[in-house]
């Protein structure tokens, strides 16, 4: 599923410092991950059973 | 004749059941299909299959959930409900929500029939014989028995054993309530092949999450709205890269069909005693041959505008004619009404969601045909991006949502299934925030919404920049809602004494940056539309971020960043 956005990216602000390609600011919002129970149905939770009792991430899922 | 699965969806419902199975249609028998192709078959369709071959002279569609003792043998579905005022003693109704209860905690619904007994702590119904002896039968008891005569039915119309089911819970039910349910499937023969929730279900039979009938997931949430015979059921559910989450649930049990029907017993009941200064208030057989009448007179006000209400000899060997119109019956019943959209503000308000964040609202249940009752949800969702859905049968939707569940997990490893629907597998961390893009106007563009199950991956791709962009700036951020206080504009027709009116609204606002990347190097003079970015942004289980953003047409530069994690 791959979202097409139909804006463009815009070119770095000026006060971009040439020297790097990324810079980490902040995680997620600590506790923000809260567990719940996800209902066991429909055509895609299989896939996402077997990445989770096989410890697979999605591209190895996908190999 | 085609060959015929074995799978089923049953929702055994306090007051009706409904059974539901994917088939290859015969022979054209519906028409317009051709032979052999397979679709899925909803109740309807099963039973119209059913009824050109055996003709059904009262075309009944949905199976009471009763049973009636008659000496050895026993009747279900409409035949036992006709027991109900005929033989209540021999006849068990609305035992359904009472399986994995203790006597204690025991609710009587109206409607009921035999009394309910205690036995070891347990409810349990003593049913008379005909030769003046009785017999005890437990709650679960009185379900297996019901549920061999479901399983026996639809194997008599499969022409087959069933190999597996699916069945339907409500979201009030305790674990025990559950396993009761599963060894009274058991022991009525029934391969259990899965329990899942009503609301999970009736979001599968309306495709929530899916593009159509594509199996390409979508974003979506919904709220299910469940109005049945002796309750109300409200569920918010969402549907992120096809994982379904209830968010919240609320219900109310003294809320449903029967309580509609009340209303017109009382009003009935007020009429005949005016008419022969008659009391059937306290005389409950009476009320039994009432509440039967009235609830055919609120099935035709459904579809008509006036309904007759005729019962012979209810009392002293006088009968009873009334007629109702519509507009009084949704008069007499505004306060239900009014209950029914508690409940679901209620719901919303658990589920921290503003109504112009939902996408449809399902209603299921047979009372959701009650057409007053859309209307009145347009007093909550007022955005007209909101659906309003009654596209299904709603008293079939659930079952048929087993059916599709049933189909999709048919042929699987039952150790498999039992490994993959534990907690351990299903219990999994949510986003609590959005994580998105800035547009170039400077809104906010989720990528991740909210309350997405984790690990996710979703990629997305910019089909352009701007010509002879060299480089590419991308800032992801986590977002927040807001609440918006809008004053609306002062209509110019307003007399003097003009309140201003004020709406609420949320909005989601970029809030903290998590990282920013530039992308460089793109080819000089590229025309706008020619480039291609691709960004895929993951969070894992560990809240860790992952953005990757590369050129796909002209290839070479990848960035990625990394943010988080425990
Ligand atoms: N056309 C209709 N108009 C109004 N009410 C209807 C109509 N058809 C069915 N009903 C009502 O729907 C109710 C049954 O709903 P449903 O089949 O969803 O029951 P259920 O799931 O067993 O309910 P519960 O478990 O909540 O008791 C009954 O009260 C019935 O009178
Ligand atoms: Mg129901």
């Amino acid at each position: 599923m791959t979202l097409v956005l139909d804006f463009l990216l815009p070119p770095p602000p000026d006060t971009w410092s040439q020297t790097s390609s990324s810079v980490v600011h902040k995680p997620i919002s600590g506790k923000s991950a809260a567990p719940r129970i996800i209902e066991p149905v429909g055509p895609h939770f299989h896939a996402y059973a077997r990445r989770k009792r096989h410890n697979r991430t999605f591209s190895e899922d996908e190999r | 004749m085609a060959e015929q699965t074995t799978v089923i969806g049953i929702n055994f419902g306090a007051t009706y059941s409904a059974i539901a199975c994917i088939n290859k249609v015969p022979l054209g028998l519906l028409s317009g299909e051709r032979v052999g192709q397979t679709r899925l078959m909803t109740v309807t369709e099963l039973l119209r299959l059913l009824r050109l071959r055996h003709p059904n002279p009262d075309g009944d569609r949905q199976i009471a959930s009763v049973i009636a003792f008659s000496g050895v043998e026993e009747y279900t579905g409409n035949q036992a409900q006709a027991q109900i005022v005929r033989n209540p003693n021999h006849t068990v109704a609305a035992f359904r929500n009472l399986i994995g209860k203790s006597f204690s905690e025991t609710e009587i619904l109206t409607g009921s029939a035999a009394p309910v007994i205690e036995k070891n702590g347990l409810p349990a119904y003593e049913i008379p014989l005909d030769d003046e002896k009785t017999v005890t039968f437990s709650v679960k008891e009185v379900t297996s028995k019901y549920l061999r005569h479901i399983r026996s039915s639809a194997e008599a119309f499969l022409g087959n054993p069933i190999t597996g089911a699916v069945l339907s819970i409500p979201s009030y039910f305790t674990d025990h309530q559950r396993d009761e349910f599963r060894a009274a499937a058991t022991d009525a023969g029934i391969p259990v092949l899965q329990f899942i929730h009503e609301s999970a279900a009736a979001a599968l039979a309306y495709h929530v999450g899916q593009q159509g009938n594509m199996h390409e997931p979508r974003d979506q949430t919904v709220v299910i709205a469940d109005l049945g015979g002796h309750s109300f059921d409200v569920t918010v559910l969402n549907v992120r890269s096809g994982m379904f989450n209830i968010l919240a649930t609320a219900h109310d049990t003294q809320l449903g069909g029967v309580t509609f029907d009340e209303l017109l017993v009382a009003h009935f009941a007020s009429e005949f005693k005016k008419k022969t200064k008659i009391d059937v208030t306290e005389n409950k057989k009476a009320l039994a041959k009432l509440r039967a009448s009235a609830e055919i007179t609120k099935r035709t006000l459904t579809n008509q505008n006036q309904a007759p209400c005729s019962v012979e000899s209810l009392a002293d060997g006088l009968d009873f004619h009334g007629t109702i119109n519509r507009l009084r019956f949704e008069i007499l019943a505004s306060k239900v009404f009014s209950r029914c959209l508690d409940v679901i503000q209620e719901v919303l308000t658990k589920a921290d969601l503003d109504p112009n964040e939902i996408d449809e609202v399902l209603l299921v249940g047979g009372s959701s045909r009650i057409p007053k009752l859309s209307t009145k949800l347009r007093d909550i969702f007022k955005s007209e991006s909101t659906r309003i859905r009654l596209d299904i049968e709603p008293d079939e939707a659930v079952a048929y949502g087993c059916a599709i569940q049933a189909s999709l997990i048919q042929g699987f490893d039952p150790e498999d299934i039992a490994a993959s629907i534990h907690p351990v597998i299903t219990l999994t961390p949510h986003t609590a925030k959005p994580i998105g893009v800035i547009d170039a106007k400077g809104d906010f563009v989720v990528i991740v919404p909210r309350d997405t199950p984790l690990p996710v991956r979703r990629p997305f791709e910019f089909g352009n920049v701007a010509e002879g962009q060299k480089q590419v700036y991308l800032a992801l951020w986590e977002g927040e809602h807001e609440v918006v206080r809008e004053t609306l504009s002062k209509p110019a027709d307003a007399d003097e004494g003009y309140e201003p009116e004020t709406v609420v609204h949320l909005k989601t606002k970029a809030h903290t940056l998590l990282a920013e990347l530039v992308l460089d190097g793109l080819a000089d003079g590229l025309k706008a539309g020619r480039s291609k970015i691709e960004v895929v942004v993951t969070v894992d289980a560990e809240e860790r971020v992952t953005v990757v953003m590369r050129e796909k047409k002209f290839g070479g530069k990848v960035v990625k960043v990394e943010v988080g994690g425990k």
